[in-house]
């Protein structure tokens, strides 16, 4: 085992001397507002910009903030975590691009903590999931990402579309605002099964409010994947434009879900609950009123209620679900 | 005459006991910054610059606060201590080349670790590995990228009797080929397990409960966590040797290879307000494990949902 131990460590320095930059890569590196990019990024001489002190990590490193600040834009391109832990607010304007984006490779693992993600009203996305194998979102702020292009699903505060393989996404304690990139397109966060490729992903105490449109969950263009499975727990959906939830798939391949739990899903303009082309919904304990229209299905949809739902006093018509489940 | 005999004993003890208790300068309480020093004093004006060298110079049943941001290197554990970073910036004992804290304390001794995050950076060893030591308490901690094979995020595996806490944490993305979130692999005497508000995902399996022949049994409370994404079992609750009781409430086993497994029939999982949803198997009991049911979870859209073995009333 040692001797293992002992050759893989050779390996890895073998590799790191192979592939060695003029530069070494750094475990950790630090950002702050005093720092400059011409910095190694030590706590001693951190960098300025999450980009410099990225481009300076080694894969599954760190990034982390010491001071409050703005720290622009970031095109990910490996396993990383940018984190910060209560030094005050760690800002990624974005006019007019990407906040955070993350364009790795398959097995990459990236997580984005404690930032402040601000699109300026020209933003295309907050943060957006191109290619990695886990994305961890928490204790973020992503918001006024409205721009109309030119990247498709330009507006939507939190974008994943996975190019490749599958992916996994984690959002807990994360605020979603105010996102849109028209009068009916865009919102607040949405998920695109592309090909064959799958997304699984969790979401926890996550409000999704005062976008166009909310959360939408889009196998339509996933016809041979495993499909896309989102869990949303704890949370509100609340005051947007349009709908509250959607979901759709290939009619042939029913694979896109939603699942509902201890959520509220209120004052929304449209639906609040919407099984779009054969998409499946499931709820327990969810809350839907005083949206536009309670619960929607378009044809070969579901939305299936555990039957402890309330579903009362949306504007127009309360809906209904479509089948039953029985707890067990 | 008897009293200064007496006197000379009592001095000649303190003396002894001053020198056994050195370093002379020993604090309850002591701080680090990643800009610290290491010294024997660690004061708050003077923070160490590492776990270790605070830890080797705080009372037992001290603190170390962590009073700026910064990486503060691999530790062991050896006597009762907190270690607490409330937000001051992120708090690392990060390691690429040692378990990030190893406790090896008396079987009295209670550890409480707050607000770090203990990172592998995709290298090898374990996150957190408990030998001895009666609690370690994890409050808002990150516990990430231990890649080897075989890597556990918590290896719980107690020469005595011990509880574990845990509580607004997270475990993620440990592991590769064998390896877990947590292994619970106690050696002697009874554990006790608490999980509230914890994520686990990411990892190899989930959570392993694995007792040891010649263990205490295993009884673990799960609250308002999120077990998902592990490529093998969410949770196992092995009783090929002493129970192994679960009770989940109000969580979630999702998007795993499998979401709970119970196997061999000492080992008991309790489920009640939960999700089981989008696991390649929903719930799996072998070898007349048992997975009860109050029935009141939601056991859908898994590739196979699978079934509790026995029902419960709620009284």
């Amino acid at each position: 085992m040692l001797r293992t131990a002992g050759l893989l460590t050779f390996t890895t320095a073998l590799a790191v001397l192979a592939t060695a930059p003029a530069q070494a890569l750094a475990p950790r590196t630090w950002v702050a507002k005093t720092g400059d990019d011409a910095n190694p990024c030590t706590i001693a001489l951190p960098c300025r910009t999450f980009q410099g002190a990225h481009d300076k990590t080694a894969p599954g490193g760190t990034v982390s903030v010491l001071t409050p600040g703005d720290y622009g834009a970031v095109q990910i391109n490996r396993s990383i975590s940018v984190t910060n832990d209560g030094v005050g607010e760690a800002g990624i304007l974005a006019p007019g691009t990407i906040g955070a984006f993350i364009t790795g490779v398959v097995g990459d693992v990236v997580s984005l903590r404690g930032l402040v993600i601000d699109g300026l009203a020209s933003g295309e996305n907050g943060i957006r999931l191109g290619r990695a194998s886990a994305l961890h979102i928490q204790k973020c702020v992503v918001r006024n990402f409205q721009g109309s292009g030119p990247e498709q699903f330009a507006g939507w505060g939190i974008a994943v579309l996975p190019l490749a393989s599958a992916s996994q996404v984690f959002i807990s304690d994360t605020l979603v605002y105010n996102n849109g990139g028209g009068p009916n397109t865009g919102g607040g966060i949405v998920f695109i099964g592309q090909g064959s490729n799958s997304v699984n992903a969790v979401l926890e105490r996550v409000r999704v409010e005062n976008n166009v449109n909310g959360i939408e969950v889009s196998a339509s263009n996933n016809p041979g994947g495993n499909g896309l499975h989102v869990m949303l727990r704890n949370s509100i959906v609340s005051g947007n434009t349009i709908y509250g939830v959607l979901v759709d798939s290939d009619p042939s391949h029913p694979n896109g879900h939603l699942f509902l739990r201890n959520s509220s899903v209120v004052h929304n303009g449209g639906f609040g609950v919407v099984a779009g082309q054969a998409g499946t919904i499931l709820m327990s304990n969810v809350t839907v009123a005083r949206n536009g229209s309670g619960l929607g299905t378009f044809p070969g949809a579901q939305i299936i209620s555990y039957g402890n739902n309330e579903i009362d006093n949306n504007v127009g018509a309360d809906g209904a679900a479509t089948g039953f489940f029985a707890p067990r | 005459m008897g009293r200064i005999a007496l006197t000379r004993t009592t001095c000649a003890a303190v003396i002894v006991a001053a020198l056994h208790a050195a370093p002379a300068r020993a604090a309850p309480k002591v701080w680090v910054s990643g800009d610290g020093v290491n010294s024997t004093t660690c004061g708050v004006t003077s923070p160490c610059r590492t776990l270790q060298q605070a830890h080797d110079n705080v009372t037992a049943g001290g603190e170390i606060g962590v009073i700026g941001p910064g990486e503060l290197g691999p530790l062991t554990i050896t006597k009762a201590i907190s270690i607490v970073s409330d937000g001051g910036g992120e708090a690392s004992a990060q390691t690429g080349s040692a378990t990030g804290i190893v406790v090896n304390a008396l079987a009295t001794d209670v550890v409480q670790l707050r607000g770090l995050t203990i990172d592998g950076t995709s290298q090898v060893w374990n996150g957190i590995v408990f030998n001895t030591g009666a609690a370690l308490h994890l409050q808002l901690c990150t516990i990430k990228n231990f890649r080897n094979g075989g890597a556990f995020g918590i290896e719980f595996q107690p020469a005595n009797a011990a509880k574990l806490v845990v509580s607004d944490s997270f475990i993620i993305n440990n592991g590769t080929i064998g390896g877990a979130g947590i292994r619970l692999a106690p050696v002697a005497g009874a554990t006790t397990v608490v999980l509230e508000r914890t994520v686990i995902a990411g990892n190899y399996a989930g959570i392993d409960a694995v007792p040891l022949l010649g263990a205490g049994a295993i009884t673990m409370a799960v609250a308002d966590s999120t077990i998902a994404g592990n490529l093998t079992d969410g949770i196992l609750a092995d009783g090929s040797y002493v129970p192994v009781t679960v009770i989940a409430d109000r969580s979630r086993f999702v998007n795993n290879g499998v979401g709970v497994h119970a196997t061999i029939f000492r080992a008991v999982v309790l489920l009640s307000n939960s999700t089981i949803a989008g696991n390649g198997t929903g719930l799996l009991s072998d070898i007349f494990g048992v997975i009860g049911s109050y029935g009141n979870n939601n056991i859908d859209k898994n590739g196979t949902d699978g079934a509790p073995t026995m029902s419960f009333a709620q009284k």
